[in-house]
């Protein structure tokens, strides 16, 4: 079965869309991508200073106690919401077939929610930080975040609302869900944290609301964009909208009550802690369904990855979602917790998620959404390719390094009888090894921060040919061999 | 179709996030507001009148609420923890002097439970273990000029250790020898040595359930 | 197939071109095929059901059914430190004499009123033990002032007191065993290959001697006995306590 070409109608209303997408979507895309690079920066500095304690010493703005919130924060508030946020306004829209509406207006949020960030981590830097992650900003921020978040993706559901013949496309699902839970996880989190006083449970909703983040808002759009982007390329409809549906309402139940097992054998009653495992456990069947399903949608089109940037990179952030999904559960076990909560392991999920699997995957929508909406194409191939593999080589390095040491340290803890500096002193190489992998990620992400604005700024390639891998731009043979390739 | 499948769905998602959002989150946030000090009579001797659990003298101590928002804003809570967890979840009471005092047949090490907490607005549970976990450090160092070196020239007393010296809450002495603390130092001395969570659970607390 | 004009494209990118004027990518894009009904793969399956069991295994053994207790098992007691590697070597090196003097040293503090800590006594009401020749000499008069105790007058370092020790023989063997090795050790300089240990043997032979002695002793009793007799016991090991 081969997908219908599209009427020279229906083309017409994508370019329109794309056009109606383009200043508040490359608005997001763009900061977003000056938010990452500015925190791989700090991310770098970050495990520089964990490596060499005594770098920066006397700068009160140098400890890792500020540079590693700045970083989450960043990485989080900056990257991963404000680029989640302009794939699913784009996804959202070509689904339903409606342009978007009030494009200054997304604009003007989305400034707002840059400038509030912004001073949100200047403040975490100039010593305002409480020391709970993704929580750090102080108080009076939350507000500002909260309603330009919602000015922005409220209208995914005017779109979503509109009348339609068939039921929800399985992206439109995960979109929706997203769009529905993300404030009210911030909301209560902030809530709870900042207004009423329950010491213990507000560190454990901290860890709730990372975790909730995490499954609730980034794996529902990556999973939606991966849904989205897969059957475009190849071309196939999706395996299974059964599985699809299952993986999402299995999420649905799931996600909301992870989180806890941060704590495990922490000052809660035991059964917090206990249902989170569980969760994080159970969730992984719906992680395995998704990656599944959507690797089963590309059998026997493998050679597709091979020359489409966008495939690729959604194809690797999935299955880094599955690796990251199977050590989250084992992590919340005893058997293996009880080594490894509050080691290394602990920073090292969180990159995995963050960087690994939700980057990875919003890099895959940019590759093909960017050519869209700025009707340009990628000016480099080698650009994406030196992206793709050093991005995958250090992203991995690093998240092994990481858990490696975490291990390390689980098992030195053991030996209580030793000096504590030993476990600091034997984590030290793969702090080495991290550092020079951040070196790698902040130069990938300068080569993809240097593509995107230039098409940005119109400097993109002008060709009818998409920027394919291992393909000569323009090339007439290849064209035809990888038809619908992007 | 006659009803509105956006809204069908909006109330599946509903559903599925408030029952954990209730259950897991609001409920336990209700009940664990009302934690708060325990009051207890000693042994077989009412009369001897109400202790409380957890003590309220040792648990403020000087400037450290003060010294709590230093400590957050520096980000400890990124490198140390303050959670001792019983030994099925960890090695935390193995480790001489995380757990509490202990020495001849006085053995106070004990997990923390979330009365060690009331005092604080948000306990500072940590996220990482790149340093020791410091819920009783206030018994592990009494002096405050060894906390004060702790913290200026960590390294000085800990050679491969991964401490940062915090030099810059430091200032220089204003007869020009040597170096002072800043009241932010001060204050955040005072709440390390207040750390000290290793109060004697009253038999009635152990027993309530 | 030729190359498509530039212009197109860049008239499009400065918003100058109608919606007419497609750009590319919106032209060769297929459309989203409806999804499939595939079937669940039997390798999903069976991976599904082990997390299944994981899952619901470890909510079954960590919720301590669902208490308010902050403990998983509802018996639980902090297991005690196990035996790491290290840790035994470490106790391997605390010599048995090591601890047989701390435990002295503690014993000592019923003496100190008198005998001050530092074994100096009180001139003209309590007696030294530093430098005194009934310490540095055999264990056998020592042994059984320990155990009946001693009354005035009677000389020490050329000086007379008058006064009466009671009897200690109440702390049982060990004890007195402990604080004499700790006073000899301490206090004076030991004949030379004398090692001033007192073993819990040694305070049992003296119990057998001087035990149905209910006096306390006096200065010319004591003086019959040997100045360098010893208590009988085998010698022992100082590393582990171990008789020779």
């Amino acid at each position: 079965m081969t997908a219908p070409t599209p009427t020279p109608e229906e083309m017409q209303e994508r370019a329109e869309i794309d056009r109606s997408a383009r200043y508040p979507v490359m608005f997001l895309f763009t900061s977003a991508a000056t938010w990452l690079l500015v925190a791989s920066a700090l991310g770098l500095l970050s495990t520089l200073k964990l490596r060499f304690p005594s770098l920066w010493e006397a700068c009160p703005f140098m400890g890792y106690g500020r540079l590693y919130p700045m970083f989450l924060n960043a990485l989080v508030y900056g990257w991963a919401i404000q680029a989640g946020i302009g794939v699913m306004l784009w996804v959202m829209a070509r689904l339903t077939r409606s342009r978007i509406q009030h494009p200054r207006l997304i604009v003007v949020s989305g400034s707002i929610w840059n400038g509030g960030v912004a001073l949100a981590v200047l403040s975490v830097w100039l010593g305002a930080g409480r020391s709970l992650p993704l929580m750090d900003f102080p108080g009076w921020f939350w507000p500002i975040l909260a309603l330009s978040y919602s000015l922005m993706v409220v209208w995914v559901f005017p779109m979503a609302g509109k009348k339609r013949e068939q039921g929800f496309y399985v992206s439109e699902l995960f979109l929706i869900g997203a769009a529905v839970w993300f404030p009210w996880v911030y909301l209560s989190a902030n809530l709870f944290i900042n207004k009423y006083a329950a010491p213990v449970m507000g560190a454990g909703v901290d860890a709730w609301y990372v975790s909730n983040l995490i499954y609730f808002w980034m794996a529902p759009v990556g999973i939606a964009v991966a849904y989205f982007i897969v059957p475009k390329i190849s071309a196939r409809p999706i395996y299974s909208y059964p599985l699809a549906q299952f993986s999402f309402w299995a999420m649905a139940v799931l996600a909301g009550w992870t989180g806890f097992s941060r704590f495990m054998g922490g000052p809660f009653p035991a059964w917090i802690p206990s249902i989170s495992g569980t969760a994080t456990i159970l969730i992984l069947i719906a992680i395995l369904a998704t990656v599944s399903n959507l690797l089963r949608t590309l059998k026997g089109c493998t050679k597709l990855w091979e020359y489409s940037p966008s495939l690729r990179f959604t194809v690797l952030g999935m299955l880094m979602l599955a690796i990251y999904g199977s050590l989250n559960a084992i992590g919340s076990t005893f058997a293996f917790g009880k080594n490894l909560q509050f080691s290394h392991f602990v920073a090292g999920m969180d990159v995995l998620a963050l960087l690994g699997f939700f980057s990875m995957t919003m890099f895959g929508a940019f590759y093909f959404i960017v050519p869209r909406i700025t009707g340009t194409e990628w000016v480099s191939a080698k650009g994406i390719r030196v992206h793709f593999w050093l991005s995958t080589y250090a992203i991995s390095a690093l998240v092994v390094f990481a858990l490696l040491s975490g291990f390390a340290q689980g098992e030195d803890l053991k030996e209580w009888d030793r000096a504590f500096s030993v476990s600091y002193v034997n984590s030290t190489p793969y702090t080495l090894g991290r550092c020079l992998a951040w070196v790698a990620i902040v130069y990938a992400n300068f080569i993809f921060f240097r593509q995107l604005t230039q098409m940005f700024c119109g400097r993109g390639r002008k060709s009818a040919g998409p920027t394919l891998l291992h393909v000569e731009p323009g090339s007439v043979a290849s064209a035809r061999a990888i038809e619908g390739v992007q | 179709m006659t009803s509105n499948p956006l809204r069908k769905l909006l109330v599946g998602l509903g559903i599925c996030f408030g029952l954990p959002w209730l259950f897991l989150v609001v409920l336990p946030y209700l009940s664990a507001s009302k934690v708060g000090t325990f009051a207890y009579a000693e042994g077989d001797h009412p009369e001897d009148g109400q202790k409380v659990y957890p003590d309220p003298v040792s648990q403020r101590y000087g400037s450290s609420d003060y010294g709590r928002q230093v400590y957050a804003a520096e980000g400890c809570a990124y490198c140390h923890t303050q959670v001792i967890r019983p030994t099925y979840a960890g090695p935390d009471m193995w480790i001489p002097g995380w757990a509490g005092r202990e020495g001849g047949k006085e053995n106070f090490a004990r997990e923390t439970q979330p009365e060690d907490y009331v005092t604080e607005p948000v306990a500072l549970l940590g996220y990482q273990r790149i340093g020791p976990d410091l819920s009783n450090v206030g018994h592990r160092i009494t002096d405050r000029e060894e906390m004060h070196r702790h913290l200026r020239e960590p390294r000085s007393l800990e050679l491969e250790g991964g401490m940062p010296s915090y030099r810059h809450l430091y200032r220089r002495s204003l007869t020009g020898e040597g170096v002072e603390p800043t009241s932010r130092a001060d204050a955040l001395v005072d709440y390390l040595l207040s750390l000290k969570k290793d109060q004697p659970l009253p038999a009635a607390y152990l027993s309530r359930n | 197939m030729e190359q498509p004009s530039e212009d197109r494209n860049l008239d499009y990118q400065r918003g100058t071109a109608g919606a007419a004027d497609l750009h590319d990518a919106a032209k060769r894009e297929v459309k989203i095929l409806p999804a499939g009904s595939g079937n669940v793969s039997l390798p999903l399956l069976i991976v599904s059901s082990l997390v299944l069991i994981v899952g619901g295994g470890h909510l079954f053994s960590t919720s301590n059914g669902f208490r308010d207790s902050i403990y998983a098992d509802k018996y639980y007691h902090p297991d005690p430190r196990p035996v790491v590697a290290g840790a035994a070597d470490a106790g391997a090196k605390v010599a048995w004499i090591d601890e047989w003097m701390d435990e002295g040293k503690k014993v000592y503090g019923n003496c100190i009123a008198c005998h001050q800590a530092n074994g100096s006594g009180l001139p003209g009401a309590f007696p030294p033990l530093a430098g005194s020749e009934w310490v540095s000499g055999g264990t056998k008069r020592l042994g059984a002032i320990l155990m009946a105790g001693i009354n005035g007058p009677f000389h020490v370092e050329g000086q007379a007191f008058n006064q009466l020790m009671p009897a200690w023989s109440s702390l049982g063997d060990e004890k007195m065993a402990q604080v004499l090795t700790y006073v000899r050790r301490t206090f004076v300089q030991l004949p030379e290959g004398e090692d001033g240990v007192v073993t819990t043997e040694m305070m049992k032979s003296a119990r057998d001697e001087f035990g149905a002695h209910t006096t306390p002793f006096t200065e010319a009793e004591l003086l019959a006995i040997p100045v360098d007799a010893h208590l009988s016991g085998a010698k022992v090991n100082l590393e582990t306590g171990d008789p020779l």
